[in-house]
């Protein structure tokens, strides 16, 4: 393999590598390379980040009427705070486990299950119900998924019952996590939300709950099966249907190989995808391994989504970021903040994140970060969040440097290897880990290091390449 | 010669000065044609975390309405009179005297069928103009500026007024421009772009550069038009005052720019209402007046009209903090010299009709749009909304 071809199955599989990554895997094969990606991966570790509520607490925040301020301000308080955790954990996780591929796909499951939930513990445990199953059987994940309570909640299915169905989960399941619109009936929608009522969550012990009395027991028809059909049987005809495996495997191949899709490649890999019990394993073993993968149009080509973004900065560098408030901050300007999609159809994508002012912010973070410069703009404010958040007034200058880019990053590990690179080479040679298109000859030109010590010429030289658009691909 | 006229050509020359090699003929003749067209203007103004309609406009001879706010109505006493029926809150005496020369229209129950109380879901909504269970990724005013000349408008088309951009002003093609200051945003902008480059057939990197290129045109356009008018109006030392009298500014000075959009937030008024939401009231009412005034002056302000609108409204019956929780319909605020039918627009809220405690809808949002598109910016609103919306006799 080559080092781009290194490179870019490390930004396709995970978030990028650092130059000691990269220099291990030369000399791997292909195959060798894509094994010790997944078996880096076979062990998925949940995200234990929040504090649990205590079972008073939890009877305080579900069964207490009339709650005083004070109480209110616990439960706000509780919840912006393990927020906040839960966050932060999944972002450091992101940058720094060995696990990166397992990581990946859990953020592409966050990102196609979009849901959000204001309370900690249901978000925690709905990310880790994705990491668990994130390279497993998809029809497991989809079932396991439908019966978390952040989910439940979010697309209303405690209101679903059997006098009254909600329609809003079962809608989209089959539009957006399953099928696509085109492939079902609105009738098909109404009985599986029929087959969907009852299922619930306890409250107090945060679990998925059957509610026999709310059930609809009659016989419905749903894409031309018929019969006393549950929610399980739903989801199953679902993904009996080979669209399924379709709709899965095209989505797949737009996030990871390229965003313009590929219909004979996407039918074949959806073929072996249906034969496998739906494996999502083998699927990507496929995708990672096939030789068009590693072709010109796919390599350098996707735009880095926000978080791709930061966790590069993160990987690349191998950074520590100080400043944890920072990290959630960047997430808010950039429009991609974990754990809080814009809507169930998840996250914008490609050319989506780029406008004057969001690229302009894109291309100075790598400097900000390397000057531990501050971050001088503001998020949008987020009410449900943070009701009357004044972004700007709380965040600039409330404490000194509350909003410096304070980070810890360890050039001499960097230098070791190039500190006998004439100028020239030295760039080319930092260009060659963080781009996969080639600097060109002006750039190069442009960056001016004369006089200065070897630590100071990588700072300049990642500042320059950093603040290129080529940076903004992967 | 007409000061007007004697200005723009100043601009020119001042301009000329300032682009760059990479911008070429072509382009400087297309800023000269767009910048005397001097086509009509859009202000959006968003009031973010959802503002009480109810105790915007008061409907102060509502019996349900004092016995369902027994500590948070407004008494009649300190309202500013409209009409029979509803009265302005009295933190905004500057609307009531724009109100009271026949500049503002107000609609009442203005909303969308199947509302979400989430903020940021509702406000979704409100920016891509879809239904609430249809999920749309781009804005109305983004889409209005793709349609404006086949995707020809540059950035600097559509202007908010902020460190970042609002889905409202992406559109496909065409994204607006977001910016606190056209010097500061210069500063930002300049040497960024490299002229150097050469298409290749990385169509997102060519992409990438293709934004570059336009925003350092777009900011260096803008910064040599800022240096035109700077307001000697007295706006309020505010930053959302500051935000309208930046756009005041540039409006005066010439610029091509068809839609601005600022928000002011802290509408989320669930504790202790009183007090807070008529301090932002307050906000809004004096830079609204500021600028009108600043427009007036200049002989601008019949180009222009102001939409002024919140995510949802709130919840008729007050809660246990003094406050309000989340509702569903409100009312929204146009404010233009030519107006069809200034006043109120439409019937007061049926307190007595209400959809689970809030008020129901009677107007969609986006027959408000679709007005806007169709008679003030002579845009097609049905391309744009995706389909047709019943028109209001607005303008």
């Amino acid at each position: 393999m080559t080092q781009r071809e290194i490179q870019h199955l490390y930004l396709r599989a995970g978030f990028g590598a650092s130059v000691h990554t990269i220099l291990t895997a030369i000399g791997k094969s292909r195959t060798q390379l894509i094994e010790t990606i997944f078996a880096e991966s076979s062990k998925p570790t949940p995200i234990d980040a929040i504090r649990k509520p205590t079972g008073e607490e939890l009877e305080m925040a579900y069964m207490k009427k009339d709650k005083t301020p004070e109480e209110k301000k616990m439960i706000r308080d509780y919840v912006r705070e393990e927020d906040k955790k839960l966050n932060l954990a999944w972002l450091k996780r992101m940058m720094t486990a060995q696990e990166m591929f397992n990581e990946k796909m859990t953020f592409f499951w966050h990102d196609h299950f979009a849901c959000k939930d204001n309370g900690p513990i249901h978000a925690q445990s709905f990310n880790n119900t994705l990491r668990k199953y994130a390279l497993g059987d998809f029809r497991v994940l989809l079932s396991e998924v439908s019966k978390e309570p952040a989910m439940l909640k979010f697309l209303n299915n405690q209101q679903n019952k059997k006098n009254a169905p909600n329609e809003n989960f079962a809608r989209e399941v089959l539009e957006l996590f399953t099928l696509g619109r085109g492939h079902y009936s609105e009738v098909d929608i109404k009985n599986a939300a029929r087959a969907f009522t009852g299922w619930g969550f306890d409250r107090m012990e945060s679990e998925y709950v059957f509610r026999e009395k709310q059930h609809d027991f009659d016989q419905k028809t749903f894409l031309g099966i018929t019969g006393t059909l549950n929610g399980d049987d739903v989801l199953r005809i679902i993904t009996e249907q080979k669209q399924c495996a379709l709709f899965i495997t095209d989505k797949i191949y737009r996030y990871f190989v390229n965003e313009n899709g590929n219909k004979d490649r996407v039918a074949k890999l959806a073929d072996d995808l249906y034969k496998n019990g739906y494996s999502i394993s083998s699927l990507m073993r496929n995708i990672f391994s096939a030789d068009w993968f590693y072709d010109e149009e796919n390599i350098g080509t996707r735009i880095k989504s926000p978080i791709e973004l930061i966790c590069g900065l993160g990987v690349e560098f191998s950074t520590v970021f100080k400043q944890d408030n920072i990290l959630l901050l960047v997430q808010r300007i950039l429009g991609q903040y974990l754990f809080n999609p814009p809507n169930v159809s998840g996250w914008p994508n490609g050319k989506e994140w780029i406008d004057s002012s969001s690229l302009i912010f894109r291309t100075s973070l790598g400097k900000k970060m390397i000057d531990a410069a501050p971050i001088d703009a503001s998020p949008k404010p987020d009410d449900d969040k943070t009701p009357n958040e004044m972004t700007k007034a709380t965040l600039t200058k409330k404490q000194k440097g509350f909003n410096q880019m304070e980070v810890e990053i360890k050039w001499s590990e960097l230098t070791a290897d190039l500190k006998d690179l004439g100028d020239e080479q030295l760039i080319k040679t930092v260009a060659g880990y963080l781009l996969q298109t080639e600097i060109r000859p002006a750039v190069t030109a442009g960056i001016d290091l004369t006089g200065l010590s070897t630590e100071a010429k990588l700072k300049k030289i990642c500042s320059a390449i950093t603040s290129l658009p080529e940076y903004q691909l992967c | 010669m007409k000061r007007k006229e004697f200005i723009q050509l100043s601009v020119l020359g001042s301009t000329a000065l300032l682009i760059p090699g990479f911008v070429k003929s072509a382009a400087m003749s297309k800023m000269i044609s767009e910048s005397q067209a001097n086509g009509k203007k859009l202000i959006v103004l968003q009031l973010s975390g959802g503002n009480d309609g109810l105790n915007t406009i008061i409907p102060y001879r509502n019996d349900q309405y004092y016995k369902l706010r027994p500590t948070l109505a407004v008494k009649k006493e300190n309202i500013l009179q409209i009409n029979d029926e509803l009265g302005m809150n009295n933190a905004m005496p500057g609307l009531k005297n724009l109100y009271d020369k026949g500049y503002v229209s107000i609609l009442n129950n203005v909303g969308y069928p199947n509302p979400d109380r989430s903020h940021f879901r509702s406000m979704d909504i409100w920016h891509s103009a879809s239904d609430s269970d249809k999920y749309i990724s781009t804005g109305w005013l983004g889409r209005y500026l793709d349609h404006q000349c086949d995707g020809c408008a540059k950035p600097y088309s559509g202007i908010e007024i902020d460190d970042t951009l609002s889905l409202a002003m992406k559109g496909y093609q065409v994204k607006g421009l977001a910016l606190h200051d056209a010097n500061l945003f210069y500063n930002l902008a300049k040497g960024r772009h490299d002229s150097g480059y050469v298409q290749t057939k990385n169509d997102n990197l060519n992409y990438l550069y293709k934004t570059l290129a336009e925003t350092e045109e777009s900011a260096d356009y803008l910064y040599a038009k800022s240096k035109i008018y700077k307001s000697i109006q007295t706006y309020p030392d505010e930053a959302f005052a500051r935000s309208l009298k930046t756009i005041a500014e540039l409006i005066i000075s010439g610029v091509s720019t068809s839609v601005f959009y600022a928000s002011l937030s802290g509408f989320d008024t669930h504790v202790n209402q009183p007090g807070q939401q008529e301090r932002h009231l307050t906000r809004v009412s004096e830079a609204i007046d500021a600028m009108v005034a600043d427009l007036r002056q200049n002989n601008r302000f019949d180009d222009v009209m102001i939409l002024v609108f919140s995510e949802f409204g709130r919840r008729v019956q007050q809660n246990a903090s003094n406050g309000t929780d989340h509702g569903k319909a409100n009312n929204v605020f146009i404010i233009s010299s030519q107006l069809k039918k200034a006043g109120i627009y439409n019937s007061s809220p049926d307190l007595e009709h209400l959809d689970e405690g809030d008020l129901a809808h009677s107007i969609d949002f986006r027959s408000i749009y679709a007005t806007v598109l169709d008679k003030w910016l002579k845009a097609d609103d049905s391309k744009i909304l995706g389909r047709g919306f019943d028109k209001l006799g607005l303008v």
